[in-house]
């Protein structure tokens, strides 16, 4: 008689035990959902997912206790003092058609929602270079375009920034204290609106954490490891869209040419591409330059022959 | 037999009580973006079934690789969203927002979520004035549409080889 009512009890119990599965399965795939995704598609192999995972982890506390809207007005801000130094580029056409090219990548990204939103702005400098601001914001130099000799080249170098972005390169600059102080002085039962002494204080954090972002991104650049990172990212990008990856070593290429006569930028906060074209060798395997359809190579011509 | 049919009887509600339990404690989150949308298929490329807005609680009810399928009270409607749209931190809608308040007092905010707002880039730019935001503004303006996206890929033959579709 004990035997059959044990097992109606565990009978009974099953649609619970069942529920408490699912629920830990779901989470399970939640949290280790980001770079899952591209294991999955195939695009690259499980070893390379986990190295993304955990150079993810290895971004500072503050990537990950600050939310995207905290992001979203650290990078407005960021934005704002690049260009102080660099001017915008003001014709719209190119403007217009990598913000095409950048939003349409962006989607593809382990990270395709920011608060706002990617968005994508030429500075008019003959300067290599490019910035991507915590939240999305990604300023581009006509000098680093003029690198570009395709769409498929031109997403490269967006999916690269995209990729700063993603992995939290611009967040994991600011110092693990800032965040600490700005929680000492916003305390428990403060309203959303800072008052007087607190709002000059918080204030003086965010200078703070500015600087910190300005210092990695616009001095000394990012480390060596995150560039190769952001290309491997970029790689990733460009064949779940359709992109031929290979662009991104031809854009190497007539970047290695064309740095030689620039100073500063690029040649200074980053590695040579010839390091960086070693790193993505092994991704590029399989993948040969093919021929660009001819209404992809009409756009780009027409848009942006005269950056 | 009879001692069976009494515990079944006995044990039946209380089974119940802890399978809706479970369903009731099902996991919630956060919209953290300004806006996000809800859509058919776990793909960019699904159309879209539903807005959400910054605050909005979802009720998480399947997921895919980086996709989650979820529902949406306040829309009364169900669909899949990028899990970078969604925190588990429990947010407070911001003032004028279209969404419905929720129990989220100041208290319980958190430190970043009180810290740097608008409220602090106005401060910045008082005391910056050399540090100009039109051009931040005006790409921010600056918006491509999915449709337009799915368009211009379609226009330049831009399709993946191996089905690499999120």
């Amino acid at each position: 008689m004990r035997r059959p009512f044990r097992y109606f009890f565990l009978l009974l119990l099953m649609p619970s035990l069942l529920s408490i599965l699912q629920g830990c399965q779901t989470m399970e795939a939640v949290t280790k959902a980001g770079a899952d995704i591209a294991t999955m598609t195939g695009t690259i192999s499980s070893k390379q997912a986990e190295s993304i995972k955990k150079a993810s982890k290895a971004a500072s506390k503050a990537f990950e206790e600050f939310t995207p809207e905290n992001e979203y007005y650290i990078g407005r801000t960021i934005a704002a003092n690049i260009l102080s130094k660099y001017k915008a580029y003001q014709n719209m056409g190119p403007n217009q058609y990598i913000n095409l090219v950048g939003q349409t990548v962006a989607r593809a990204s382990d990270k395709p929602e920011t608060f706002k939103g990617y968005h994508f702005l030429i500075l008019d400098t003959d300067e290599i270079n490019a910035f991507a601001t915590p939240g999305g914001l990604i300023l581009v130099s006509r000098g680093l375009l003029r690198c570009c000799k395709s769409e498929d080249a031109l997403a490269s170098v967006l999916a690269h920034e995209i990729g700063h972005v993603q992995l939290g390169h611009g967040m994991g600059a600011i110092r693990g204290s800032r965040y600490t102080s700005l929680g000492k002085i916003v305390g428990v039962e403060m309203a959303k609106n800072l008052g007087g002494e607190q709002l000059a204080q918080a204030a003086e954090i965010f200078d703070g954490t500015v600087g910190d972002i300005m210092k990695t991104m616009v001095d000394n650049g990012y480390q060596s490891s995150q560039e190769y990172e952001a290309d491997n990212t970029a790689i990733m990008i460009l064949k779940r869209v359709g992109y031929n990856p290979t662009a991104l070593k031809e854009m190497l290429e007539q970047m290695n040419e064309q740095l030689g006569s620039s100073v500063g930028g690029f040649g200074k906060t980053h590695p040579t591409p010839a390091n960086r074209l070693q790193n993505i060798e092994p991704l590029l395997k399989g993948f040969g330059s093919r021929g660009e359809p001819i209404v992809r190579k009409t756009r780009f011509s027409q848009v942006m022959s005269g950056i | 037999m009879k001692r069976v049919l009494i515990a079944m009887m006995l044990l039946m509600p209380v089974a119940f009580l802890i399978n809706t339990a479970f369903t009731a404690m099902e996991k919630e989150m956060s919209i953290q973006v300004d806006r996000a949308q809800l859509r058919s298929n776990p793909a960019y490329y699904g159309s879209v079934v539903t807005n959400v807005n910054y605050a909005d609680r979802v009720k998480i009810i399947d997921s895919k690789g980086a996709w989650v399928k979820a529902y949406t009270a306040r829309n009364n409607a169900t669909g899949w969203i990028h899990i970078s749209a969604l925190t588990s931190t429990k947010l407070a809608p911001k003032s004028g927002g279209k969404n419905a308040p929720t129990s989220v007092s100041a208290g319980e905010l958190s430190a970043a979520e009180k810290g740097f707002t608008e409220q602090i880039e106005q401060a910045y730019r008082q005391k910056n004035k050399e540090i100009v935001f039109t051009w931040v503004d005006k790409m921010e303006k600056i918006k491509i549409s999915l449709e337009q996206s799915v368009a211009f890929l379609k226009e330049g033959q831009v399709k993946p080889e191996e089905g690499g579709e999120q």
